[in-house]
């Protein structure tokens, strides 16, 4: 069993992690260009040294067609799966999520290392109760508390020091410790005091006992002396300095945890970082060096470290990014118009771009984007009101083969820019457009006239729209599937053309005072078993009965809130 | 109709379409290079019983083209694979990774794209001791070992929340 954190990672590091880095590195996957796995030709930069395993050598021979393809069959007699050429065993993983990465690299020594070097995905965005999420949630608790900075700049200097010595002191602790941790944690309550300490000490309880239970995380011990096993002692967390500790253990923990990545992994094309609110730039610029070569999109929505400045983040991670693609930096509060200048020079397959409520995103930032407008595919400009209609505008109609468009929340957005948009993109899939207060019946109209391919329609809190609008729209864009028309004016009649012409499955009409309960009657005569399909909901519209609302619950499929929240 | 010889690499000879043929692009330009030729193109690293399925596929979907597929839709789905080439997969392993191995080699898109979803579905959503147990294998990690990789993975197990 171990559970020592730091022992742990030593481990990794000399055994499997040097291991697979060594054999990635040496997955020559020279085949010839004339394949069509695009993924593959990148990694001529992995050039091979020497081949270390039978494997890999006679798989690099397999790519060449003089090479007889049967010298596997022949020496092993029957293949599997393992020994395939790896560009194969490539596009096959390619066809499974990271959850089936992670149970294919646990089967075996050699599955580990073929699975490891070919990894394509992190998604840490759903990984809530993970270390790299839980940071943030410990601030906060400590803000709570209080102390002064100063004080808190004195306690992370002693404590730095402290933690060196911790580190020495719990480096070979046995299984016991472990058990005495996770043991004494239930049984050692305190008795209850104000109500938002034992909340916060509650919280700060539920962290850690996560991290004992998933890291072997260790609690700096504060028995009777300091040779003493550090048993947990929920009393213990009251202490501010412990507070730090463990702030300051998670931080190390955090960073070692992004560099282990950069080492197992060398050929990600998909790194979703999302929520990792704390996560350092430097951290952030290993990985970005070491998937140099394969990573085609990455997302770091809500990485909000003060580290993530803008200068930086063009530096050392959107400059080592050449093949990216797709850009997800909302919510990001210091990133500019360097970041995306730096994007747009370096990347000529960028095409798609989260920007959604970077407040330092200007009009600068937008007008770097005009002159690869036409091949965008995918923009997302949520909440940016510090932008001027004009720069929306000169973007907007210059992206011709845009699929995606969102512009929720940009209140100020003239009703003749909205519809200019709507005019210049015919490809429009998705248009968001929820909460424009300026949004009218000519941009409906626009619209209708030239977006046939949309799919997905969002103009909730649309209040100049009127229902014969809306109706237009759902009558002349038949491929609609998601409708969003929370506070409209929607009516009976336009929700009845929805039901009865578009393929729907998602509904949103939260608050329409314009809905009656014939909406209801006519939504349960088209069938259980296409209703069971659908996500509806048409809550808080004042005449439509709870009772019925309820039996609609239960005939159509429960959503998860993902649906409301996505851009 | 135009024919040619293939002989696989145990030296049979097989008579076959011209156009059929040349659904293997690798065999198409074989042809473009050689010109007209009546001796039999030797595929070297393709066996007789693989090839005969292998030119099976093709004559099928010569006969039955598949309509152009809709390049928005999302390419990772699995549960696209047609009927027919559902059953024709239906083979055991070796059979299946040579199909793999000869598509790969033929340059047989369709083939190669719907044999590798195939043994992707054959992984997908599995645990480390059910595709141990499709693809015969020995757990050769130590309970320590497992234990780190467990733990090393541990970021991308789906908690539900």
């Amino acid at each position: 069993m171990v559970h020592n954190y730091e022992n742990d990672n030593s481990n990794s590091n000399s055994n499997s992690n040097n291991n697979s880095r060594n054999n990635s590195r040496s997955n020559s996957l020279d085949y010839d260009g004339s394949k069509d796995n695009k993924n593959i030709v990148s990694s001529s930069s992995l050039s091979s040294s020497s081949s270390s395993s039978s494997y890999l050598t006679s798989s690099s021979s397999m790519t060449s067609t003089t090479t007889p393809l049967n010298d596997i069959t022949l020496a092993n007699n029957t293949i599997s799966f393992i020994n395939l050429p790896l560009e194969i065993i490539d596009s096959i993983l390619h066809l499974v999520g990271q959850s089936t990465l992670r149970s294919a690299s646990m089967v075996s020594k050699q599955w580990n290392v073929v699975v490891n070097s070919l990894w394509h995905t992190i998604d840490l965005s759903k990984s809530h109760n993970h270390l790299t999420h839980i940071s943030s949630k410990l601030n906060q608790l400590k803000q709570q508390n209080n102390p002064t900075k100063q004080t808190r700049k004195k306690e992370k200097v002693a404590n730095k020091q402290k933690k060196q010595e911790q580190d020495d002191l719990y480096m070979d602790k046995t299984s016991s410790d472990h058990d005495n941790i996770v043991v004494t944690l239930p049984t050692s309550s305190t008795p209850p005091t104000a109500p938002t300490t034992t909340k916060k000490l509650n919280s700060l309880e539920s962290i850690i006992q996560n991290m004992i239970l998933n890291y072997g995380f260790l609690i700096p011990g504060s028995g009777p002396d300091s040779t003493s096993p550090p048993i947990f002692q929920r009393q213990m967390l009251r202490s501010k300095k412990v507070q730090q500790d463990i702030s300051i253990q998670l931080d190390v923990r955090i960073e070692r945890f992004f560099s282990g990545l950069a080492v197992r992994y060398c050929r990600v094309e998909v790194l979703d970082l999302s929520g990792c609110v704390d996560m350092k730039l430097e951290s952030l610029s290993t990985l970005a060096q070491a998937f140099s070569s394969t990573l085609t999109k990455l997302v770091t929505r809500r990485c909000r470290s003060t580290s993530m400045v803008d200068a930086d983040f063009a530096d050392q991670v959107i400059s080592y990014l050449p093949k990216l693609e797709t850009l997800a930096i909302g919510e990001m509060p210091y990133i500019g118009d360097k970041t995306i200048e730096r994007a747009v020079s370096i990347a000529p397959s960028l095409k798609a771009l989260g920007l959604g409520k970077c407040l330092t995103i200007n009009d600068q930032a937008i007008a770097h984007l005009v002159p690869i407008a036409s091949r965008i595919k995918t923009i997302g400009l949520n909440n940016l009101t510090q932008l001027s209609d004009l720069a929306v505008r000169s973007l907007g109609v210059l992206c011709q083969n845009i699929v995606i468009f969102s512009i929720s929340n940009m209140k100020h957005l003239s009703s003749d820019t909205l519809s200019a948009i709507a005019l210049a993109c015919p490809r429009l899939g998705s248009f968001d457009i929820g909460g424009c207060d300026n949004v009218d019946d000519n941009v409906l109209e626009a619209i209708a006239s030239n977006c046939h391919q949309l799919f997905q329609f969002n103009i909730s809190k649309c209040t100049l729209v009127s229902s014969h609008a809306i109706d237009m729209v759902i009558q002349r864009c038949r491929q609609i599937k998601i409708l969003f028309l929370s506070k409209t004016a929607v009516d009976d009649d336009c929700i009845l053309n929805a039901i009865d012409i578009l393929p729907l499955e998602i509904l949103i009409s939260i608050g329409c005072s314009n809905l009656t309960d014939r909406v209801l009657q006519s939504l349960f005569k088209i069938g259980n078993e296409r209703l069971s399909k659908m996500i509806v909901s048409l809550n808080s519209c004042p005449h439509i009965s709870d009772s019925l609302l309820s039996i609609l619950q239960h005939l159509t499929k429960q959503s998860n809130n993902s649906c409301f929240t996505e851009d | 109709m135009s024919t040619i010889k293939l002989e696989s690499a145990d030296e049979k000879v097989f008579e076959v379409e011209r156009d059929i043929a040349c659904m293997a692009v690798t065999i198409k330009n074989m042809l473009e290079d050689i010109g007209e030729t009546d001796t039999a193109i030797p595929l070297p690293n393709v066996t007789s019983n693989i090839l005969e399925k292998v030119l099976e596929y093709c004559k099928h979907h010569k006969e039955h083209p598949t309509p152009q597929q809709d390049e928005k839709k999302d390419e990772k789905r699995l549960d696209d694979i047609p009927p027919w080439d559902r059953e024709f997969c239906k083979v055991d392993q070796p059979t299946l990774f040579e199909l793999i191995l000869a598509a790969n080699y033929l340059d047989i898109k369709p083939l190669l794209d719907v044999t590798c979803k195939t043994v992707a579905n054959m992984i997908r959503g599995k645990t480390p001791e059910e595709i141990r147990k499709i693809f015969n294998i020995k757990n050769d990690f130590t309970p320590e070992e497992e234990e780190q990789i467990r733990k090393e993975n541990e970021w991308c197990e789906d908690k539900g929340n």
